[in-house]
């Protein structure tokens, strides 16, 4: 039988980090203007949307998904 | 003795050091240092054009250098203006285009990546202006080609900026009035307008979103509350 399983812990740490990671680099992407620093700005905002996808990969393919329940054997 | 040592000791160190609360800083030698102070601002005219040194220029660089000087003035204490000299002369001298640091102004216009031929410029930034490290916030107002009515109204416009908020604008280094008519536009940046107006509205969008949200968290001992932004 296939259960939906997802490793609670693991997601906490993953997401904590990235989040944090994420908030950083929004908070410099926001304040400042674009046109002061291009680079950095594009840095800034590509990185965290590039981040969030690649957290949600992970979380998607390694951190939940089907497992097959023990075998009830008698 | 030693009253007099102390006193000659404190005589050395205030001479040597900016005047505090200056206004202006004209400074006369290569080497002199630009007032580090605990200004708001500082504000440099950089004359890097080689036209502007021409002696037919004369009258149009006492024009600007007048133009420092009331603006230097009018822009408080708090503020600094610099300009660079060769040697201090008066600006009714004809050969008063020939004084001008010409080289150091080159060296500000080289760092910050601006042609010489758009000049002369004036920077303004709200961190100490080291040509070796120019602080990356600045705001670059082209001079070069503005008529005398139209620079008038830049620093006008400039003073009252630095006076009641102690910053200027960044988007009125681009406005339309400050590029000259008849002049060729600035070279295209590195980097594609498109992206980078996609970037700002993103970022406008991001903050709008961000400040009509309002958000409130009651945890019992401690409320939060982030309201409406002021001023949007």
């Amino acid at each position: 039988m296939s259960i939906k399983r997802w490793h609670w812990g693991k997601i906490v740490i993953l997401w904590a980090w990235g989040g944090f990671v994420v908030v950083l680099l929004l908070t410099r992407f926001l304040s400042q203007k674009a046109e002061l620093d291009p680079v950095v700005s594009s840095m800034s905002f590509l990185g965290s949307v590039l981040i969030l996808i690649a957290l949600t990969i992970v979380t998607w393919l390694w951190l939940g998904g089907k497992d097959n329940a023990p075998t009830d054997r008698r | 003795m030693r009253f007099s040592i102390l006193f000659a000791a404190a005589l050395l160190i205030g001479g040597a050091a900016p005047s505090a609360g200056q206004a202006t800083a004209e400074l006369v030698s290569p080497t002199a240092q630009i007032p580090r102070g605990t200004y708001k601002t500082w504000s440099l005219f950089l004359v890097c054009n080689p036209d502007w040194v021409a002696p037919e220029k004369s009258a149009d660089l006492a024009n600007l250098y007048r133009r420092f000087k009331s603006f230097g003035d009018a822009i408080g204490r708090e503020n600094l203006a610099v300009w660079f000299w060769k040697r201090q002369v008066r600006v009714s001298d004809p050969q008063l285009a020939e004084n001008v640091d010409v080289a150091r102004s080159a060296e500000f216009c080289g760092t910050l990546g601006r042609a010489p031929s758009q000049g002369p410029y004036l920077v303004v930034t709200a961190a100490y202006p080291d040509v070796a490290a120019f602080p990356k916030e600045r705001a670059v107002f082209e001079l070069g080609g503005l008529q005398a009515a139209d620079l008038a109204k830049l620093l006008n416009a400039l003073t009252d900026q630095l006076l009641l908020q102690g910053r200027v604008d960044a988007a009125m280094a681009a406005a339309p009035s400050s590029t000259p008519p008849g002049n060729t536009p600035p070279a295209a940046p590195p980097m594609s307008s498109l992206w980078i107006r996609l970037l700002e509205g993103t970022r406008q969008s991001i903050i709008g979103f961000g400040c009509k949200v309002k958000l409130q968290i009651d945890t019992g001992l401690l409320t939060a509350e982030l309201r409406e932004c002021a001023g949007q």
